[in-house]
């Protein structure tokens, strides 16, 4: 793979690679080391690279791979609890956070590693099951049964808030 | 908007296929939103949002460049190449251009056909001598030879004498 294959087959995906990282690491900054650092990675290996069949899958099980590398890392160094549980807001957070879009981002960063990143995959980059189910290096199945989840999860927390606003409105 | 309710169950369990949820993803960001519908049109919203974010990372264009040491076995590997080939084009112009006629003499190589002729012409004149002193000897046989005819003779007569005494 020479420099321009590199730049029409790799780096155009770069922006989707960075959403990954972002979903996994939660940090702008650290995606954006993390795209920059796979992209480095996948150039000094590009004579390997000609056989693979699907780029994208492949790139993007790449990434996902260097994050849950990145996650353990950090988690060694720092020694964090392995996910934050969702918690309600309290008035002043509530006040911050009026945005429901703002909300209903922040439940879904709240998700467990796995499901946040098969519901962004699916739902923001529209990948077919498949190929979530290559780049997780799960099964289809098990896909399906944690993007069903991930849904539910978020269903409750929308239609909770939802009933909360409303009573709010009704003691008024 | 049984429709549309249907759809919602359906992506909710995960069972929906890319171009229902595209169609969910179409009504949501229309205008025409029945009230029922309003509490997800936040989470479809989000889904646009996010799909708009882009890095800020500034590529710049990956160039082929090499390191101080790859240059240098480039380097190292183009100069011997290129001895390389001078050497055999020299070698393949200098046998081109070489004489077949040269003589050998005790692995010796000799390449002045005149000094090689006067060589072989001693050494064949040597070879000459040697093989006339070494027929002289060979010139004594018919003196023995006649001798031996007398001899023969003599044995005859002495037969013949006999014969006529009987």
């Amino acid at each position: 793979m020479d420099s321009s294959q590199f730049n029409n087959q790799i780096l155009i995906l770069s922006d989707k690679l960075y959403r990954l990282a972002k979903s996994m690491l939660r940090s702008a900054d650290a995606a954006q080391d993390a795209v920059q650092d796979l992209s480095m990675k996948l150039w000094e290996k590009r004579s390997k690279l000609d056989d693979v069949e699907n780029m994208s899958a492949f790139t993007m099980r790449a990434m996902r791979n260097l994050c849950l590398d990145t996650i353990r890392q950090t988690r060694e160094v720092e020694e964090l609890p392995p996910e934050k549980e969702y918690v309600e807001l309290n008035p002043y957070q509530q006040t911050e956070q009026k945005d429901l879009a703002a909300r209903i981002k922040n439940m879904i960063d709240q998700l467990p590693e796995l499901q946040r990143t098969i519901i962004r995959m699916r739902d923001v980059e529209g990948m077919e099951l498949a190929e979530i189910a290559y780049i997780t290096d799960i099964t289809e199945n098990a896909v399906g049964v944690n993007l069903s989840r991930a849904r539910q999860k978020i269903r409750e927390k929308i239609l909770k808030e939802q009933k909360r606003v409303e009573e709010t409105v009704w003691i008024k | 908007m049984d429709k549309i309710d249907e759809l919602l169950e359906k992506y909710f369990r995960a069972e929906s296929t890319l171009a229902e949820e595209n169609e969910l993803k179409t009504y949501f960001s229309s205008t025409q939103i029945v009230p029922k519908h309003k509490v997800y049109c936040s989470l479809f919203e989000v889904f646009n949002q996010e799909l708009s974010e882009t890095t800020n990372f500034v590529y710049q264009k990956i160039k082929v460049t090499q390191t101080n040491s790859k240059r240098f076995w480039i380097q190292i590997f183009s100069f011997s190449g290129i001895a390389a080939a001078l050497l055999i084009t020299f070698m393949v112009v200098r046998s081109l251009t070489k004489t077949e006629n040269y003589a050998v003499m005790y692995g010796n190589r000799i390449d002045d056909s005149e000094y090689a002729h006067k060589y072989v012409h001693d050494k064949l004149t040597k070879v000459n001598d040697i093989l006339i002193k070494s027929m002289k000897p060979m010139q004594n046989l018919d003196k023995v030879r006649n001798g031996l005819l007398k001899v023969r003779k003599i044995g005859e007569t002495k037969i013949r004498i006999n014969d006529l005494q009987k």
